[in-house]
């Protein structure tokens, strides 16, 4: 062989002359993320920069809904300017002060005065936030409250066995039916499933649950599961509208910024974890709804966002449920598939967006779209017998 | 050097000087074609089992070198090898970078990516080369917060990293809001940077204010704040160094720049080891070494602007970043500028993009009607499934509304960067003549037709005069960069930059006022081997002249009377030296500058399927419009039973 030019290199089609097209670089064999998948896996649980004092150790049985793991985030201390603010040299604070380090404080508590000629003029220096003194420089002059550290606990999110488990972080396997998100938010939560085909049929008392609804996610849903104390909610899709009125399109795609490597800044929190199917308005197909039925009332956990893992709903299979064979994504993540006819599918992505159907077959060359990309199709066959081509880029096995 | 077909950029510079400026452009050698590869083999190799095979025809030497770029969305491996006693890029595979499970798996990516390119390299095993090469870009544009005395020495500071492919977020000035501590520690949490930078300032007095914020930050945010960079003499050094706590701290001395590239280099091991959690095998490809793809860009740029001796604007779009590298002046005292945005990227962007132009800004680069709602669903869609790709023509109308409006968005920072103040107050200049403008990035390097990565990136900069137009269709710029910074030059042969860099053709754009339709500019092509062509065009068009890659022709232009093309207005030029041919050809854009399109919808739109028609950029395109489906109410290409259409 010898190298040519960069459409070789490419194996661009060069049947056109140059400016009326070419195709795409190279083709990418399908990866994909299953919608369901079951079998024995395995989660990493991971806390970034946080301070942790890990719960289990290697070998340890734990449940979904388990502490793995204590975090303790500090936060950020309130800064105060005491030398500006009481007119003093930096030196001087400290001895005007009506409080010592260490001293816990509310927020208006008096924390020092300053009277000056013959008691005219009084300053007084309150306290702009509740939290601990922690620091009074001499130097500058500035005074450090520090508010209480926030406490939380990571969930195992899967119960089974810890496999190992270190300083940054744990990894839990056990026998799981996972269904995978495409975007989400808050951390993990666990709670007893519940399953609405409609809103109509949202459980009254829903505390401490986990609810998947069958339907396109509406706000009256969301307020009303939030406030009565649901801890998460799974939904094939949501309304553009919705997510206007909620606000939510800062909160739903953060999985984004983690891509981009954040490695500092916090996510805005949800009133409960969030976990959606796809990213427009798109109902439940048929398989999840079936997959999730036997697991009514079982414990289950859901993931928003958190690194190192992906949105998904986790249904724990460890107590006893038989783990079917055939279709275990193994302990590492499955990368490829094999697409063979019959396997059930949906459209994730496109014109064909929220469809679902059977594999007829996958062509051995690219095909070029429309828009006269050159790409890897599927041919799908839909409920009512019509064949579409799609991009495998926009494909879910269901499977 | 390739045969005769081969167009060179590496012999002396040739000018047009007469038009004032030195053009030259990358050309490509054009070989038969293979056919289409066979399916991946599921059985993938790692790199120690990757061995040599009988079937390679090629014997790899000691310019074999196997390099790797882990991007957010996809990892590629190039394979560069001897041909000829010249090093060429032989092949390249590409494979997702996310996982079975939905997260970053570089390792197994990295894996798969090796197998196709040695199946499009026409062999099964291959022996690992000596000399291998990591980059990234995934998530590599370090955000850099800076905290600084005054304006003055924020804009020095700016000016020191301004060749940098990092995020310089707005400064904190001390003499300003900045000496309320608590004013500080709520700007730094806002900007949420991975890095500080606390300039110390010359005197006393500033030395003190910096001592001030850098104490702040570390009682402040404590152990979970960011790392801080302390730039000053020796004395501020001391003073503050204590303060932080164990490795939070980074001492730069008086070397910002060198201080912010090591950090840049530990942010890069970083990312890679988060690429590849679970396998942890990153390291058997780099050596031990990894680089930052944005680095690698940069210093193509620089290789090329110096090569060559021009002024190059590198327009980089990625799925997750977008970048501008501008290397200007002359030879020895040449000027780097760079502006980087983690959040432009076009596919994890999208929203930004949206948020920040809005709708009608985006709709105005469309010949067809697009809902308020369509923009954002497919925003979010960007978000959610970044390996989507574009079905229709209007998906990729849509999509390159988005690459011109991040472009834009990117230059407006270039501008300001360019501007007399560094950025520091805000306010932008117009850019600078640029003789070549090269388009990089995924979104770029796969356009169907390569007319319209020409006109994305004309529509971005909007360049005047004479600009040759490049494209880095192999996503290969960094790799290039990198293999020119780390053995010199000449180690990037003529064959191999072609290998990288295509030729999209040169742009004339006369600058002038006059009525739509009246003539700009009369342009004549001269071939060597065929009759002269003399193209017309009128205020408000854009036409093409072809000139193949291969041929060279030369230039007599006529602006009309209020027209200038670099000589003074109605001034005709001949550029002394003939002009290559590129993929696209010539293209003469009398459109105007700055660009102006016509405030009333249905004349944009008609304006804009003009445009694209005379240049034949899209398929296509009917005045009568269907107006889009909505997505998820129709389904895509319905397939008849041969496979065709029904």
């Amino acid at each position: 062989m010898t190298p040519g030019s960069i459409v070789d290199l490419l194996d661009l089609d060069r049947t056109d002359q140059p400016s009326a097209g070419q195709a795409m670089a190279p083709q990418a064999p399908f990866v994909g993320r299953p919608l369901l998948t079951e079998g024995l896996v395995r989660r990493r649980r991971a806390w970034g920069t946080d301070e942790a004092e890990v719960l289990v150790r290697q070998g340890d049985q734990v449940s979904a809904g388990q502490a793995v793991a204590r975090l303790r985030r500090p936060g950020r201390a309130t800064a105060l300017d005491a030398a500006a603010i009481l007119g003093l040299s930096p030196e001087r604070v400290e001895s005007s002060l009506l409080c010592a380090v260490g001293d816990m404080l509310a927020e208006g508590d008096v924390l020092a005065e300053r009277r000056a000629l013959a008691g005219l003029q009084r300053r007084v220096l309150r306290s702009p936030a509740s939290g601990r003194l922690s620091y009074v420089s001499p130097a500058h002059g500035t005074l450090f409250i520090q508010p209480q550290a926030v406490e939380s606990a990571v969930i195992a999110h899967l119960s089974g066995e810890v496999v190992a488990a270190g300083a940054a972080g744990v990894m839990v396997e056990g026998p799981a039916l996972s269904v995978a998100g495409v975007a989400g938010a808050g951390r993990a939560a666990a709670g007893k499933l519940y399953l609405a085909e409609s809103p109509t049929e949202l459980p009254s008392e829903p505390g401490g649950a986990i609810v998947c609804c069958a339907f396109v996610l509406d706000e009256g849903t969301v307020v009303a599961m939030a406030e009565a104390g649901a801890v998460g909610i799974l939904a094939p899709g949501i309304a553009d509208a919705t997510i206007q009125r909620l606000g939510w399109d800062d909160l739903l795609w953060t999985a984004a910024r983690l891509e981009r490597g954040e490695r500092w800044a916090s996510h805005p929190a949800p009133p409960l974890t969030v976990v959606l199917l796809a990213s427009g308005p798109n109902d439940a197909p048929s398989e999840l709804r079936e997959a999730l039925r036997p697991h009514a009332g079982r414990l289950a956990s859901l993931v928003g966002v958190e690194p190192g893992i992906a949105p998904e709903l986790l249904i724990s299979l460890a107590d006893g449920l038989p783990v079917p064979v055939g279709n275990a994504a193994g302990t590492g993540a499955q990368r490829t598939m094999e697409l063979t006819a019959g396997t059930r599918v949906r459209v994730l992505a496109g014109r064909s967006q929220g469809l679902s159907g059977e594999l007829v077959g996958t062509p051995d060359s690219p095909y070029r779209l429309a828009s006269e990309i050159m790409t890897e199709v599927a041919d799908v066959r839909l409920a009512h017998g019509t064949v579409i081509r799609v991009p495998i880029a926009h494909l879910q096995v269901i499977p | 050097m390739g045969g005769p077909e081969a167009q060179s950029l590496a012999g002396a510079p040739e000018t047009v000087a007469d038009v004032g400026s030195e053009v030259d452009g990358a050309g490509i050698s054009r070989a038969p074609t293979r056919g289409v590869e066979a399916p991946p083999d599921p059985h993938l190799p790692s790199l120690g089992e990757v061995e040599s095979g009988p079937a390679a025809p090629i014997h790899p030497t000691g310019n074999a070198l196997l390099a790797a770029d882990v991007g957010t969305v996809y990892t590629k491996v190039y394979l560069l090898e001897d041909v000829a006693g010249e090093r060429r890029l032989v092949a390249l595979g590409r494979a997702p970078t996310l996982g079975g499970d939905g997260t970053p798996a570089a390792g197994e990516a990295l894996a798969q990516a090796l197998t196709q390119a040695l199946r499009r390299a026409g062999r099964e095993r291959h022996p690992v080369p000596e000399q291998r090469l990591l980059l990234t870009s995934a998530g590599m544009v370090p955000r850099l917060a800076m905290v600084a005395p005054g304006g003055a020495d924020a804009r020095a500071l700016r000016s020191s990293l301004e060749g940098l492919p990092v995020r310089l977020l707005e400064p904190v000035l001390l003499e300003g809001a900045g000496r309320d501590p608590e004013h500080l520690l709520g700007q730094i949490e806002v900007q949420a940077p991975d890095a500080v930078i606390v300039a110390g300032g010359g005197r006393p007095a500033e030395r003190a204010l910096a001592g001030a914020a850098v104490e702040a930050i570390s009682r402040g945010f404590g152990r979970q704040g960011p790392l801080v960079l302390l730039i000053g003499d020796a004395e501020f050094i001391a003073q503050v160094s204590p303060i932080l706590e164990g490795d939070r701290a980074h001492v730069a001395g008086d070397d910002p720049r060198a201080a912010v590239q090591d950090l840049a280099g530990r942010f890069v091991e970083e990312r890679l080891a988060g690429l590849d959690s679970a396998s942890g095998g990153l390291g058997a490809w780099s050596g031990g070494g990894a680089g930052s793809s944005l680095e690698g860009v940069c210093a193509a740029t620089r290789l090329i602007a110096d090569r060559y001796d021009v002024d190059v604007l590198t327009l980089d779009l990625g799925a997750a970043h977008a970048m501008a590298v501008a290397c200007l002046g002359q030879s020895g005292r040449r000027r780097v500028v760079v502006a980087t945005r983690d959040d432009l990227g076009l596919r994890l962007g999208r929203q930004t993009i949206l948020r920040e132009t809005g709708t009608e800004a985006l709709s105005a680069w469309l010949p067809i009607d697009v809902a308020g709602e369509a923009l954002r669903l497919d925003a979010r869609q960007g978000a959610a499934i970044p390996a989507a790709v574009p079905e229709t023509v209007d998906d990729l109308l849509l999509e390159h509304a988005y690459a011109r409006e991040a472009l834009r968005l990117l230059l407006e920072d270039l501008a300001r960067r360019l501007g007399g103040d560094g950025g520091v107050t805000g306010s932008a200049t117009a850019l600078p003549p640029i003789d070549l403008v090269i388009g990089s990035g995924g979104v770029l390097a796969g356009v169907p037709r390569l007319t319209q990565a020409a006109l994305i990136l004309l529509d971005a900069v909007q360049p005047d005069a004479l600009t040759q137009l490049a494209l880095d269709r192999a996503t290969a710029l960094s790799l290039l960069g990198s293999i020119g910074t780390q053995d010199g030059p000449a180690a990037l042969g003529a064959a191999l930059e072609r290998d990288g860099l295509l030729n999209l053709g040169l742009c004339i754009a006369p600058v002038g006022a006059g009525k739509e339709g009246e003539p700009a500019i009369k342009v004549e092509v001269v071939y060597a081997t065929r009759s002269p062509v003399t193209v017309d065009v009128a205020v408000g068009a854009i036409e093409v002249v072809p000139l193949p890659i291969g041929e060279r022709a030369s230039l007599k232009l006529w602006p009309a009377r209020d027209f200038d093309i670099g000589l003074g207005q109605g001034s005709a030029a001949t550029p002394r030296a003939e002009v290559e041919g590129g993929a696209v050809g010539i293209i003469v854009d009398a459109r105007g500058r700055p660009l102006a399109l016509p405030g009333s919808r249905e004349k944009r739109q008609a304006k804009l399927l003009q445009w694209l028609q005379s240049t034949g950029a899209y398929p296509q395109f009917s005045f009568v419009h269907h107006p889009s489906h909505r997505p998820g109410e129709v389904a895509a290409q319905t397939i008849g039973p041969s496979g065709g259409p029904p």
